[in-house]
């Protein structure tokens, strides 16, 4: 009987130990201490902070986030020093809330076009606030919420992959946080060893299950809201250039000597397109732009062609248009079937003409100017070029021509043919055989959309683009010379002979410089297009509907073409990516990792396929596990030397083992086993009882097995030489 | 699957005291398409309640993944795509780890059959693990005895302080893990399968668990707080006003021998030079005590309030301890019956006791010659400190003048003496 003597007398009281700080000690080393459950999980708290400022630092490289590094590691050492609530330090913080909270307001006033930056830099001082007020659990995982938010504002601002790193280092970070927050749950303390295995199990699960969902998520899709962002407003100057300026062709066109492009800027944004250019344009990315969808994006137009040289016929005829809210309708002049709406954010990352680039479609522009230019090609011309860290917003639609309406396109009425005069003009030593292959070409092409089709089709069947042409002779028509004699050329030359060919026959078009869609980051999320990007097609006008793009160069897909097609699958678009970076590797690589999944698979058949087969034969979990141990004792005799016979009972294969001298230590559990097995597996149904004796027998032989191994190996080493004299 | 609602004030059905006494709201979701552990007698895996998890980690991790996910689609940032895929992974992993862990994991509780209040009761819970993989971080906890899992319980964030619990951090297969657990016995009862939990959180977000039934009755006697006499009860030699005396072997005694001290032990029957010698308390034990007359202690249970019933059946406890100790044939007369013979079936007797509204008094009828004590739960009003009326008797029904000598503080002896003063 026993009896109680003091039952009210010893009464723990929970929670003081937590509450008494200790005194004297260094940051880190009182984190750790074992006594503190909460010491790791602090840590982990503090790391994600850091992480997610590093992130933001990363982007936006200000000192004062440096500081408030600094300033959320004393807060955190403060916390867990002091370990309980101050109403005077609640009263502060509450005082810097107050004050962050006005500064914040203010800021996203200042930076109402785009309130991402604000929002972090928020959320950073709240963590520094918050770091000083984290004495329990509850606290730190409001601090680790905060962390992730910053870490998620961080993601919208970044545009490129160095935010990986910060990404990996934030998600190993919040395992570990999870892990030990969960021991801190059952105030169990945490183990170096078990701490790394857990995250690496979990990891390889929580990376698997997310890999499946980011590669799963459809992307292209139509936005529900619409967020228009753009930089700050830019300083105009008080004497304002209307032309085209290209900081990259600061002087205009290069009118002696052989042409040699600047790899840095694309030699289309001037005031004359010469197509004698030559030489390579930069991989460099010039401009990234979040878009759910390709697109081709327009710079300007060209009507008049000598030869040699694109320049526009009415370059000074420009159109001021002027928003005091940075908002810029843009009319629509071509019939088209417009999709649903869709947003475009350009993000500038290298110096760019003063062209505003536009997709097909374009209804409204977000642009940190009051004041644009618009010339009569329906280019956009800002007054300031655009500089690297600009960015602006497009609103648009996709464009969609019917073939039967385009191809009903008649000819033009009498005044607007006056008005199309120029888009038809050719040069005026333009050798007559283009004329005749022209003809050639449309044999047979009912209507202008025929023509142009035609035309466009012959010129992508028959000529390779190749940028490794060298210079044509200078005296010669460059199309003519293209068509004939090169026989390969730039997008400019395919663009050029669409255009001069396309008007022998009666079609008014205009040449079109821009960008190519470019490549698209599945991790980033944004288009990155290259200077090599820069690109060169046409537009050809259609009475009664306007100008259509036409794109003759092989290899790229027309704007109209581009709008049609629907959206990507996720999991084909990242083998595309991978292919694009790995390059040549690609296949090595998904060789390598098939053939590691083959391996993987080919060494873990064995038991695994063995066992789920005896899993499914078996009645009952106790059936399962006697059938288990005893296919364990056969694989582990057979690697002692006593082979599996299929006809042998257990006991058989107990006595065939007692004669293999290294097996006999283990004689008696052997025998044990077999009797135990036998009664398991052929009486009634086993107990508990009966598998953990088995089970236990099965481990007690794998050790006196193992240290006998040792000993004959110990006793088969050579003796120790005797030291010399 | 089932729901299965304890409400508001009902008594859980292994309870055995005063409905009114249970706290029991238990709301129980049995997951997923599972039988029910009771129905097929298996432990059936399912997700817990969901409820504090789903409201605090999950649920802010879930919103979270949400937003990240819309924001993602909206904008079409990859970065947020990554973000909000890992936040669903994190969640999926949660649980499906926590499914795995626990699966093909089976449990076994055995315990000893009877415990005496509030000594704990030692359990030893044997885990299989009949996967082919190990199995990490898994809980086994068990509530205090008599105490169901309630709703509350689902919404802190960490399993109750007053909780047994342990916690196996590697569970390799093929090889049995014994786990032991104290699990708190605040209360004397009969428990038949209570329960301990297996359970599995992996990254504090999901928490899946086991029920194990610990297989038979569980007894919790009452608590016993030692007496060092009682009036017309105690052996000669004992006295003192507050100090119990020690004394030798009585007279007529043959000393037999020594053994450890055990709780309950008198203690005069303390052999102190012994004790200094083996540096712990040592008893004699002696031939042949001189055989003590017959006592009755009477019941009662016929109380008015909870505390004052379990103070009635303390009390009780106490007396009969004591009165077998000092060599009294002791019977126990309660509304439950005539209990007589071991110390041990009365105890059991006292622990399965409930309130009763029986009349004592055709069982007062045939008492036997010898000392009585009558322990009543009924309030006495004036009483009101010792929630019990208790009076010693001698033999022929009239009041004794007496001294109780008890411990300081001990409440016994306030109930005893108060009773007498009346």
């Amino acid at each position: 009987m026993k009896v109680d003597r003091s039952p009210r007398l010893f009464r723990l009281q929970a929670g003081r130990a937590e509450e008494e700080g200790p005194r004297g000690e260094t940051f880190f080393h009182g984190l750790l201490r074992r006594d503190d459950p909460l010491g790791p999980l602090r840590l982990a708290t503090l790391a994600i902070v850091i992480i997610a400022s590093l992130g933001l630092f990363s982007i936006d490289p200000r000192p004062a986030y440096l500081v408030a590094i600094g300033i959320v590691a004393v807060g955190s050492w403060f916390s867990h020093w002091f370990k309980r609530r101050s109403w005077l330090v609640i009263l502060l913080l509450a005082i810097g809330m107050i004050y962050l909270l006005i500064q914040h307001l203010s800021n996203v006033i200042a930076h109402s076009q785009d309130t991402r930056l604000p929002l972090a830099q928020m959320l950073l001082w709240l963590s520094v606030l918050n770091s000083f007020d984290m004495p329990r659990r509850h606290n730190l995982f409001m601090a680790q919420i905060v962390g992730t938010i910053l870490v998620i504002v961080t993601a919208t601002l970044s545009r490129d992959l160095s935010f990986g790193i910060v990404l990996i280092a934030y998600f190993v970070t919040l395992l570990v946080w999870s892990h030990l927050d969960s021991l801190a749950a059952f105030r169990s303390p945490p183990r170096a060893r078990s701490l790394a295995r857990e995250v690496l199990l979990a990891g390889g699960g929580v990376v698997t299950v997310a890999a499946i969902v980011f590669l799963g998520l459809p992307r292209g899709g139509a936005p529900v809201l619409h967020r228009l962002p753009m930089s700050g407003e830019l300083r105009l100057p008080f004497h304002q250039d209307t032309q085209v300026q290209n900081p990259g062709y600061p002087a205009g066109r290069d009118a002696s000597g052989p042409r040699q492009a600047n790899p840095d800027a694309y030699y289309g944004f001037t005031d004359a397109l010469d197509l004698d250019y030559r030489g390579k344009l930069s991989h460099q990315v010039a401009l990234r732009i979040r878009a759910n969808r390709p697109e081709y994006w327009r710079g300007m137009a060209f009507d008049h062609f000598d030869g040699r040289v694109w320049t526009m016929t009415r370059p000074d005829q420009v159109r001021r248009l002027e928003s005091g809210t940075l908002d810029y309708q843009l009319p629509q002049d071509t019939v088209a079937v417009f999709g649903a709406p869709r947003v475009e954010t350009i993000y500038v990352e290298q110096d760019q003409s003063n062209l505003v680039l536009l997709p097909s479609g374009a209804r409204e522009l977000f642009f940190p100017s009051s004041l644009l230019y618009r010339d009569a090609y329906g280019s956009l011309r800002s007054p300031v070029t655009l500089d690297r860290g600009l960015y602006y917003s497009v609103e648009s639609q996709p464009m969609y021509w019917d073939r039967r309406i385009l191809d009903s396109a008649g000819a033009p009425p009498a005044p607007l043919a006056r008005r199309l005069r120029a888009y038809l003009e050719l040069p005026a030593d333009l050798p007559a055989r283009d004329a005749a292959l022209a003809r050639q070409i449309v044999r047979g092409a009912q209507g202008p959309y025929e023509r142009v089709r035609a035309i466009r089709d012959y010129l992508r069947r028959t000529y390779p683009y190749d940028l490794s042409i060298p210079h044509f002779p200078p005296k010669a028509d460059q199309v003519d010379y293209f068509l004939f004699d090169q026989r390969r050329g730039y997008c400019e030359h395919f663009a050029s002979a669409l255009a001069v060919l396309a008007r022998t026959v009666g079609v008014p078009t205009r040449l079109v410089t821009g960008y190519a869609p470019g490549n698209y980051d599945m991790f980033t999320g944004y288009w990155d297009i290259r200077t090599a990007d820069a690109h060169a097609w046409v537009e050809a006008y259609f009475t009664g509907i306007g100008w259509v793009p036409f794109d003759p160069t092989p290899g790229f897909a027309a704007p109209a073409e581009m709008a049609r097609s629907g959206p990507t699958v996720p999991g084909l678009m990242f083998l595309s990516y991978a292919q694009d970076r790995l390059g040549p590797m690609f296949w090595a690589v998904l060789a390598a990792l098939a053939a590691l999944a083959i391996g993987l698979a080919w060494a873990f058949r064995g038991e695994a396929v063995q066992l789920r087969a005896l899993r499914r034969r078996s009645t009952s979990p106790e059936a399962f596990a006697v059938s288990r141990a005893y296919v364990r004792l056969l694989a582990l005799l057979e690697r002692s030397g006593v082979p599996h016979r299929p006809g042998w009972s257990a006991r058989e294969h107990a006595r065939a083992a007692g004669e293999v001298a290294a097996i006999a230590p283990a004689v008696p559990e052997l025998e044990e086993f077999a009797a135990l097995y036998q009664a398991a597996r052929f009486g009634p149904r086993p107990t508990d009882v009966q598998v953990s004796r088995l089970e236990s027998l099965l481990a007690r032989i794998r050790r006196r097995l193992a240290a006998t191994a040792r000993r004959r190996k110990q006793d088969r080493s050579p003796p120790p030489r005797a030291p010399s004299r | 699957m089932a729901l299965e609602v304890w409400g508001w004030g009902k008594s859980h059905p292994q309870a055995t005291g005063d409905p009114k006494l249970a706290r029991p709201v238990a709301l129980e979701v049995w997951g997923w398409g599972k039988s029910h552990p009771q129905a097929t007698g298996r432990n059936a895996l399912r997700l817990q309640g969901a409820l504090a998890q789903m409201f605090m980690r999950v649920g802010v991790l879930l919103l979270i993944a949400v937003a990240t996910l819309f924001a993602a689609v909206n904008v079409q940032i990859g970065w947020l795509y990554a973000l909000g895929a890992l936040f669903v992974g994190l969640l999926a992993g949660s649980l499906a780890l926590g499914a795995w862990r626990l699966r093909r994991v089976a449990a076994t509780a055995r315990a000893e059959p009877e415990t005496a209040c509030p000594e704990p009761l030692s359990v030893g819970i044997e885990l299989h693990n009949h996967g082919v993989m190990g199995r990490s971080f898994l809980a086994v906890m068990a509530p205090p005895l008599g105490e169901v899992w309630p709703v509350r319980s689902l919404v802190r964030q960490r399993p109750p302080e007053h909780w047994a619990m342990a916690f196996v951090e590697h569970l390799a297969p093929g090889e049995p893990h014994v786990v032991r657990l104290a699990i708190p016995a605040p209360r004397r009862g009969a428990f038949t399968d209570p329960e301990v939990f297996l359970l599995c959180s992996p990254l504090g977000l999901f928490s899946w668990w086991k029920r194990v039934r610990i297989p038979g009755e569980i007894i919790v006697t009452p608590r016993v707080v030692p007496l060092a006499g009682i009036a017309g009860f105690a052996p000669a030699g004992g006295g003192g006003d507050d100090h119990p005396m020690a004394r030798t072997v009585p007279e007529g005694e043959m000393l037999r021998s020594t053994r450890s001290y055990r709780p309950g032990d008198p203690l005069r029957m303390v052999h102190w030079r012994t004790s200094a010698r083996a540096g712990h308390l040592v008893v004699k034990e002696t031939e042949g005590t001189a055989q003590a007359g017959g006592a009755t202690v009477l019941l009662d249970l016929d109380g008015h309030t909870a505390e004052g019933l379990e103070h009635a059946i303390h009390v009780a406890a106490s007396l009969v301890s004591y009165l077998a100790e000092e060599g009294f044939r002791v019977r126990l007369i309660s509304q439950a019956g005539v209990v007589e013979g071991s110390v041990q079936a009365q105890l059991e007797a006292l622990a399965r006791a409930g309130a009763s509204r029986e009349r004592l008094a055709p069982l007062v009828a045939d008492l036997e010659p010898g000392g009585l004590i009558v322990v009543s739960a009924r309030d006495a009003g004036w009483r009101s400190m010792a929630n019990c009326w208790i009076q010693v008797a001698e033999p022929g029904g009239r009041p004794m003048e007496g001294s109780v000598f008890c411990p300081a503080g001990c409440d016994v002896a306030a109930a005893l003496g108060e009773g007498l003063r009346s």
